[in-house]
């Protein structure tokens, strides 16, 4: 299957958003751009703590549409509810960043804390 | 396959964000950049060990296909700079962002500091210039 320059360009692109941010304990998730196959989703580290340098790892990700879980989430019942939360309230600008209609700067700035 | 079609590729890899650059790149709009139209992507990777701001070639394009690079350092801009847009007056004003930004930047390509840390400590031209 071809995929479009498009699509090849924004395979993988993904912000790492610290707890400060978020407001998610320790937790750290990463936003990114629409993934052609997997649709919106946020990926979540199942490492706590995690530090700016840390690459890939232990993580799962979240789907945004029902909230589905693909691969293994090791936080507590507690944590993943809070993160549940956090999409629920910032789901419209981790779409609009998803799908590039508004920047790292403004999803940022727009994203609020639970 | 022709070498020139090599090359086409090749030189669209240099231009681009590929998916490896795509990693750990902010992206800023002219909320961020306080220069108006001009989106810049900062972080990603280094061109031959240097680290350097990308430029988009189109007014408000965050689809990171058509851009060039500035080396932070020299100012030397790498790729092919779209004259009508990015103009010389706007080129300026892009690098004096760049001077007042530069230990954000350079911290950021490094990983040494969050995006958050990054996008609340950038300043904007158009306070530079108040």
């Amino acid at each position: 299957m071809f995929i479009t320059l498009r699509e090849f360009n924004i395979l993988n692109e993904m912000s790492n958003i610290p707890p400060s941010k978020t407001g998610l304990g320790d937790v750290v998730i990463w936003i990114g751009e629409k993934n052609p196959r997997h649709g919106h989703r946020i990926k979540v580290s199942n490492i706590r703590r995690k530090g700016v340098r840390d690459k890939g790892g232990d993580d799962f990700s979240i789907r945004l549409n029902d909230l589905k879980i693909d691969g293994i989430c090791k936080l507590s019942k507690n944590e993943l509810n809070l993160i549940y939360d956090f999409i629920k309230i910032n789901k419209s600008i981790i779409i609009n960043y998803s799908n590039g209609i508004i920047s790292t700067f403004d999803m940022i700035n727009n994203i609020k804390r639970v | 396959m022709s070498i020139r079609k090599y090359n086409e590729f090749y030189n669209y890899k240099i231009q681009s964000l590929t998916s490896i650059d795509k990693h750990n790149i902010a992206s800023i709009s002219d909320n961020g950049t306080g220069i108006e139209g001009v989106i810049v992507w900062i972080g990603g990777s280094k061109i031959d060990g240097n680290i350097v701001l990308r430029v988009s070639n189109k007014p408000e394009d965050l689809s990171g296909v058509d851009l060039f690079s500035i080396n932070v350092d020299n100012f030397r801009i790498i790729g092919s700079r779209n004259k009508s847009f990015i103009t010389d007056g706007l080129l300026e004003d892009i690098i004096s962002f760049i001077v007042v930004n530069k230990t954000l930047i350079i911290k950021f390509t490094n990983e040494e500091i969050f995006v958050d840390e990054l996008v609340d400590k950038l300043l904007p031209y158009s306070i530079i210039h108040i």
